[in-house]
């Protein structure tokens, strides 16, 4: 079978690299022999510091967030059958947003640390629960009513937001606005295991749903004949997929591009086999959001641009670069 | 010759003869004294009653009085030569306007609260017609009607109290304001108000415009004094490296374009990012981590406290402040405005930075 | 295996007449039977129902003597294999991927597909003359090719029972009858039980053992295609006078004639 390059060697290479270059990159001038060091248990305490503590976990934030992004973009691509769906079509980063803003105007988020990721994951929640409720007609999820109930929902919480952010103090405005633009700073190891004992099983289980999604590409009914159980299929795509998209909304703030891209791109290159595809975007999106946020913390000094505007920066040309090479053979 | 006309600066609503003269149109009042209006200053007005009071200023002969007037005129240029050019003012905003006011504007709507807070420090408050929501001090300010946004204002709500000037700040943001105004044919005044500098420019040029030239000298001289004496006290002192915690998530600091690093220096300490130009870059906490400060600033405010504080946040624990415990409270309400109150807020901030330098309060008290 | 409705009433939401009305219905094992008819008459209606794929508002329809909609979707799947006249475009995938979908009944989520697996892929291919394409992308096939795809794929589902929705609808005439003949070779050598939905009389008449002929969500007559297919039967059932034209080897060909000509 003719392949442009072999998939999961390349990605892996990818990933290492990225892990890599996110080890190295940083304000902190820590080079190879450094965190060699360090990670042979020795070191200078301020290198320990900063690698195990700072560079490390956020490193580790940057490749579950980009898998778990690149993994929800691609169960939304396969349950809406369309290449353009994307984790935020439905509502959910709205939903966090809102979540997190009224977090952040009532002053919840002063208690604790841990307040603004739960409250943009309940928003997120919600959110999805809303579509989910809507969409359901006569027993079926309807996939098109799907898509404008979520597209409805996230500009009914959108207004919500910005009605909130007008009558609310203008610094809550402020951190409300960077928050959405997403970071990774500020994600502990803690927050990471949590992120990974969410991410691992879900990656499962959406393996084991791939070949429905194979048969449901072609239509609800002939993925029926096939033996498929259609609205359980759809039903597991949306949740697998809507509670990854919150958790990340939760632990990062909306980043965006990854979701769409990075799974179209996988189908691009690697053909639309879910059972390819799915892990394959998780391979994918990890090194992408490594490398970008690597990128967004780079040499430009101490300021940090947010790493939304890296993947877009950066995701975009590379995409269209893609389409226009074919989208076959 | 004689000329009705309607004075836009003035809040009554008759119609008041002008000597149709550029020289000193609106400085010579032809009318009965009773009724110059309130806000002219006296001096550098001639007034004299040539005409009939019950009847209006043109009744009886017009003729007659033009005749008067004409020759009272030409008595009045010659004064107005003689005398030094004190007659108008001329100001250049921040955007590089220069405007000419003829006279001190009367009805001013400040939609920045630091010159709100100017105005009332020099006493010119009887001028203030509108006031942006943001304005909370002093109290009074309540009573002056709320026009809304400062930044982005609504226009029309502004419009609605007739000001004879609007005062915006400056910014990106803002442009369209300014534009609107402009459009509207509303007399507006950018300024810029980042660094120090501008504060004690802003200062001036309102003290100039509003004729109360003494009161901005000795108002800025309060300022001044209030650093020196602060700087002072702390020259001999060792200067922490200081953390100023604007926001979070993401860690957003202060660079020296903000006035807050030269008011951080005065106080006694040195600001982490110094080295950064821009006001308020986002930063990261390894850059946080690499840089090691001694102490972290963390901004509070009675209006919100929405944020988290240094101490909950995870991997915040990993910084020496955090973990030796110097994280400390700072006022946001006096130091986040670069105002008349930017004395007490350095002595504020100085006490938090060397409590033991500052322990005899001076009658300030910070929160 | 055998399949049925007994008494099978349906109406779709918002109609006010019923789809099909009280229809009952044999299908022997190792037959070919054609269900024909005006559109609207129930056809597509009844094949649904049969294959599970819509549930009736009375009646029941019943697989190998167990009512359909009891059998687990995987196991129906592994007995009875339905192909549609039409799909939606599936993301590009090779033909051979696309076969390979009628093994998911036999693949739970996690198992990867066997050599067994393989070989029947490869031997549906082979059945229905697509070897050499089976590296070609399926949007990049003609619709007689995407239609032997589908044929192929149900035939990867190894079923007893073969269901098709107006399986030429889209096809010339020679491929129409490489596609009929596919499907007697499928009885014949298979024993596959096959209902097919069509408009054309002819090929039903010529490769259908069994002939059913419907109208108005009702049977109108049922039984060998000669017996059926005559001008009186056809008239009624299409509502429009037509002209029979019979002889060896050529099936039965319909021809409407124009209202008001003479017989």
């Amino acid at each position: 079978m003719r392949r442009r390059f072999p998939a999961v060697p390349v990605l892996a290479t990818l990933l290492v690299l990225a892990l890599l270059t996110g080890l190295l990159t940083g304000p902190a001038g820590l080079g190879a022999r450094e965190i060699a060091d360090v990670l042979r248990g020795g070191g200078d305490p301020q290198a320990r510091l900063i690698l195990l503590h700072i560079r490390g976990p956020r490193v580790m934030a940057a490749v579950l967030v980009g898998a778990g992004l690149a993994l929800s973009g691609g169960l939304f691509q396969a349950l809406l059958r369309n290449p353009l769906a994307e984790p935020y079509l439905l509502g959910v980063s709205s939903g966090a947003a809102l979540g997190a803003v009224l977090a952040l105007v009532t002053g919840l988020a002063a208690a604790n640390g841990w307040a603004l990721p739960l409250a943009a994951l309940v928003g997120g929640l919600a959110a999805i629960a809303v579509v989910f409720r809507v969409a359901r007609v006569a027993g079926r999820m309807d996939t098109r009513v799907l898509i404008l109930a979520g597209v409805v929902t996230s500009a009914f919480l959108s207004a919500c937001i910005t009605l909130l952010l007008t009558l609310g103090p203008p610094e809550a405005l402020r951190t409300a606005y960077f928050w959405t633009l997403g970071s990774l700073s500020g994600v502990s190891w803690r927050m990471n295991v949590i992120l990974a004992a969410y991410l691992v099983p879900a990656a499962l289980l959406s393996l084991g749903l791939a070949r429905d999604l194979n048969a449901l590409s072609l239509g609800e009914e002939a993925a029926a004949a096939l033996g498929t159980d259609v609205e359980r299929t759809k039903r597991a795509a949306y949740v697998l997929g809507s509670l990854l998209a919150a958790a990340t909304v939760a632990v990062a703030g909306i980043i965006g591009f990854v979701g769409l891209v990075v799974p179209h791109a996988v189908r691009i290159l690697w053909g639309s086999d879910h059972r390819r595809v799915l892990p394959l975007s998780c391979l994918a999106g990890a090194a992408v959001l490594t490398l970008a946020d690597s990128l967004a913390r780079g040499p430009w000094g101490p300021v940090e641009i947010p790493i939304g505007v890296v993947t877009a920066l950066v995701g975009v040309p590379f995409f269209l670069l893609l389409l226009r090479r074919g989208t076959t053979a | 010759m004689l000329r009705e006309g309607c004075g836009r600066a003035s809040s009554q609503e008759t119609c008041f003869n002008l000597a149709h003269d550029d020289l000193f149109a609106g400085r010579v009042w032809a009318g009965p004294a009773s009724r110059v209006p309130r806000l002219f200053p006296k001096d550098g007005v001639l007034v004299f009653g040539a005409v009939d009071d019950r009847r209006g200023p043109l009744s009886g002969a017009p003729r007659r009085a033009g005749a008067a007037f004409t020759v009272l005129s030409a008595l009045a240029s010659v004064a107005m030569l003689a005398t030094p050019a004190r007659a108008q003012s001329v100001i250049v905003d921040d955007l590089g306007r220069e405007l000419t006011f003829e006279r001190p504007p009367c009805r001013i709507v400040s939609l920045i609260p630091a010159t709100t807070e100017i105005i009332y420090a020099l006493g010119a408050e009887e001028c203030l017609a509108g006031r942006s929501t943001w304005d909370d001090y002093p109290p009074e300010v309540e009573d002056v009607p709320d026009v809304g946004r400062a930044i982005g204002a609504d226009a029309e709500r502004v419009v609605a109290r007739r000001p004879d000037l609007v005062l915006l700040i400056a910014g990106s943001d803002n442009a369209r304001s300014v534009d609107d105004f402009q459009r509207l044919g509303v007399t507006s005044l950018v300024f810029r108000l980042n660094r120090l500098p501008e504060l004690r420019s802003v200062i001036e040029r309102l003290g100039r415009l509003l004729r109360r030239k003494a009161a901005a000298d000795s108002l800025w001289n309060a300022i001044a004094t209030d650093l020196d004496d602060v700087r002072e006290r702390t020259s001999h002192l060792e200067r922490p490296v200081v953390y100023y915690d604007i926001a979070f998530p993401p860690p957003i600091t202060i660079g020296r374009g903000s006035y807050l690093d030269s008011l951080i220096t005065i106080a006694g300490a040195r600001n982490a990012f110094h080295d950064v130009e821009a006001p308020s870059p986002t930063v990261s906490l390894e850059a946080i981590a690499v840089r090691d400060p001694d102490v972290i600033l963390f901004p509070v405010s009675d209006a919100w406290n929405g944020a988290s504080g240094p101490t909950e946040r995870p991997l915040w624990s990993n910084l020496r402040a955090v973990r030796t415990g110097n994280v400390r409270r700072v006022d946001a309400d006096l130091l986040h405005r670069l105002g008349p109150r930017i004395g007490r807020a350095v002595r504020s901030l100085a006490r938090v930075l060397h409590p033991e330098a500052f322990a005899d309060a001076s009658g300030e008290t910070t929160r | 295996m055998n399949l049925g409705l007994s008494s099978v009433s349906l109406r779709y939401d918002g109609a006010s007449d019923w789809a099909i009305c009280d229809v009952n219905l044999e299908f022997e094992a190792g037959v070919h039977s054609a269900l024909l008819g005006p559109n609207g008459a129930g056809k597509s209606t009844v094949l649904r129902v049969l294959a599970g794929l819509r549930p009736c508002d009375d009646g029941r329809a019943h697989v190998d003597g167990r009512d359909s909609r009891e059998w687990p979707r995987r196991e129906l799947a592994r007995q009875m294999a339905f192909v549609a006249s039409t799909e939606e475009d599936a993301f590009p995938v090779r033909v051979r991927e696309y076969v390979g979908l009628g093994r998911n009944p036999y693949l739970g989520g996690f198992k990867p597909p066997t050599d067994a697996d393989r070989s029947v892929v490869a031997s549906a291919l082979a059945r229905t003359d697509m070897r050499d394409l089976a590296e070609r992308y399926v949007t990049n096939l003609s619709a007689g090719e995407l239609q032997r795809a589908r044929i192929a794929r149900a035939l990867a589902q190894e079923p007893s029972i073969l269901l098709l929705d107006e399986p030429t609808a889209h096809l010339d005439i020679g491929h129409e009858y490489a596609v009929f003949e596919l499907l007697s070779e499928f009885v014949d050598e298979m024993s596959l039980t096959v209902v097919s939905v069509t408009h054309n009389i002819n090929m039903a008449s010529r490769f259908a053992s069994r002939v059913v002929l419907m109208r108005e969500g009702t049977v109108v007559a049922d039984g060998a295609p000669p017996d059926v297919l005559t001008p009186e039967h056809l008239g009624t059932a299409y509502g429009w006078p037509v002209r029979t034209l019979t002889g060896d080897g050529l099936g039965c060909v319909a021809v409407p004639v124009a209202r008001g000509v003479p017989e």
